[in-house]
């Protein structure tokens, strides 16, 4: 499964409400913004750089070692899961993680969570209920960043509210 | 927008709740400098505004008054913290309802006795912790599938229940005891972390491992309650406004602010106030030999001292009266040492003595034997104690010596005569 790169940094460009600029796919299928008469390269680069633009704050030093961990584990991971079983290797991750913590980094949604909510929007689009059951954690966390309007954008709400009578067992 | 002045002592999870709405909807709450607990609450103006005298209570800019930590975080909050429609309102009170039903009881049942504040009794406390279990496993399940308690955002549910969790995970709720409860923790920690929760309460430590209950705690806390007396006032006051200047300080050293209203306001005396708190406790308990004199013979309670004592931190002292030959009658001088036993009170918890007086009227001596704690005077560990003491030779006794058992078995059974062989006369006990 391939992830539209360039819809998911125009949506977290919309997101800082900072202008996207031209964003094309380079010869190397790699990421290239082009804005203000200066070129950026790369997925990541191009997420900081409209970061640089933005008035969001990236916390202290730890909490933003933290977020270029995860658009890595976003870039790397989630974008280039190949096939069910790779997204299910990353949904299986997310859902350990999020079962101690509410949000990937600190205690409030971070460029991280933006981030990997616009890449794996499809993917949670198209769970069966079993597998929202499953990754219940995921949902939890999903559902949550969905009812943030300007999160959200465009992107229809996705349906949570199973009755939760399936049992699964972690 | 609201503005106004809150009344609250220090560091008053209850009084959090309407701290921390204020930061959301930035209402201009102002806590009281000047609040002085069981003083500026018991004042006429106080009562009139406020007539259960019960802090936190609110008094607005435009002279509206509201008691209640709910109920004013109620007022000064925002829509989003109270619930966007009615029915979210009506779920905000519902886990508000439950945080002071289901959790705040069992809470209080088991961390009161460890700090102290209430009498341990297993039964209850056994339960308590049942009780705080069964609260948790219904919002564990809850916040399985949901980051906060009502809606996506944090609202006054949140904080309520959150701060009448607080005691619970900083004092009892050890890792063991809070794993099966993986949801709830999640929860808490985001609540808790959010930068208008810190701004208020500061950082939030989770429990290492669960406190014990420290029956002494209850007793010293209870004994200081009952002895503090009116001239004590002023001081109290005084100590208190210290507080106040160094709220930080304080959160580190003294957990027991935590606790319930009037029993803070005491509890916070006699630790700060008893000069023997410097000296190690050792082994010796004071409290279980007095209660051992005061109900069995001497025959039984001599050996449990000798048993209990402990050298190390505690001595034994021979006083005695410097002026002997100008005392009179043996009622004059009987009230010499009930006079000092008077001035010396606040040495009670950690001192004993039996000193007696020998000899008829115009041929009499007194003298005595006292244990305390330390190897040193202790009248010269404060000031309200060194106006007797000069009036007498002090002498400290070698507790192996087999002379001192004599003289601890003759002082404490009041028996024998005194040097120049004046016949025992009358007692006096200090303890």
């Amino acid at each position: 499964m391939t992830i539209n790169t360039i819809g998911c940094l125009t949506q977290v460009a919309n997101f800082l409400k900072v202008h996207p600029g031209k964003i094309n796919l380079n010869s190397n299928s790699l990421p290239v913004r082009v804005a203000n008469n200066s070129t950026t390269t790369g997925f990541i680069a191009i997420i900081f750089d409209l970061l640089n633009h933005s008035n969001l704050s990236l916390g202290n030093l730890q909490d933003k070692a933290e977020i270029r961990q995860w658009l890595e584990y976003a870039l790397v991971y989630a974008i280039n899961c190949e096939g069910s079983s790779g997204i299910q290797q990353v949904l299986k991750e997310l859902n350990a993680v999020l079962s101690t913590r509410t949000y990937l980094v600190t205690s409030n949604v971070s460029i991280a969570d933006v981030v990997l909510f616009y890449i794996l929007y499809h993917i949670i689009a198209n769970l069966s209920y079993l597998d929202k059951e499953r990754y219940i954690h995921v949902s939890r966390w999903y559902d949550n960043l969905q009812q943030d309007a300007n999160l959200r954008q465009k992107n229809k709400i996705i349906d949570f509210n199973t009755n939760y009578l399936i049992c699964v067992k972690h | 927008m609201v503005s106004g002045t809150l009344y609250t002592y220090p560091e008053n999870f209850r009084a959090y709740k309407a701290l921390i709405a204020a930061k959301y909807s930035s209402a201009d709450i102002k806590v009281d400098p000047n609040f002085v607990f069981g003083e500026t609450n018991k004042s006429d103006g106080f009562l009139k505004k406020f007539p259960s005298g019960k802090v936190p209570a609110f008094e607005s800019s435009d002279g509206k008054y509201l008691q209640d930590g709910n109920a004013i975080a109620y007022y000064v909050a925002n829509d989003q913290l109270r619930g966007k429609n009615d029915f979210e309102k009506a779920q905000v009170l519902q886990w508000i309802c439950f945080a002071d039903n289901e959790i705040l009881p069992a809470s209080c049942a088991w961390v009161f006795p460890i700090l102290g504040i209430i009498q341990y009794d297993k039964k209850a406390f056994d339960r308590s912790k049942e009780d705080v279990r069964a609260a948790l496993s219904v919002l564990n399940s809850y916040l399985l599938t949901r980051t906060y308690l009502v809606g996506e955002r944090i609202s006054l549910a949140d904080v309520s229940v959150t701060c009448n969790l607080l005691l619970l995970y900083t004092h009892v709720l050890e890792p063991e005891f809070r794993k099966p409860f993986a949801n709830v923790n999640r929860w808490f920690n985001t609540v808790v972390n959010q930068p208008n929760f810190r701004a208020v309460v500061g950082e939030v430590k989770l429990c290492t491992k669960a406190a014990e209950v420290d029956p002494k705690k209850f007793q010293q806390l209870q004994g200081a309650a009952g002895k503090a007396g009116g001239k004590d006032k002023k001081e109290k006051k005084e100590e208190k406004k210290e507080k106040k200047q160094a709220p930080k300080k304080e959160k580190e050293a003294e957990p027991v602010e935590e606790m319930d209203a009037t029993e803070a306001a005491l509890a916070a005396e006699p630790k700060s106030r008893d000069p023997f708190e410097v000296l190690p406790k050792g082994t010796f308990n004071m409290d279980d030999y007095k209660r051992c004199y005061s109900n069995e013979d001497e025959s039984k309670s001599i050996p449990y001292f000798w048993e209990k004592f402990d050298p190390e931190n505690y001595s034994i002292w021979m006083g005695e009266y410097k002026y002997n030959e100008e005392l009179s009658k043996v009622f004059m001088s009987c009230n010499l040492i009930t006079g000092m036993y008077q001035r010396l009170d606040k040495m009670r918890k950690q001192a004993f003595a039996s000193v007696c007086l020998f000899g008829t009227d115009n041929d009499s001596s007194i003298s005595g034997i006292w244990v305390w704690r330390g190897q040193d005077l202790a009248f010269t560990l404060s000031p309200d104690w060194q106006i007797d003491y000069e009036t007498y030779d002090w002498k400290k006794l070698d507790p192996k010596s087999e002379e001192t058992k004599k003289l601890v078995e003759q002082y404490f059974s009041w028996t024998g005569t005194d040097k120049q062989g004046r016949k025992f006369n009358q007692g006096k006990i200090f303890k």
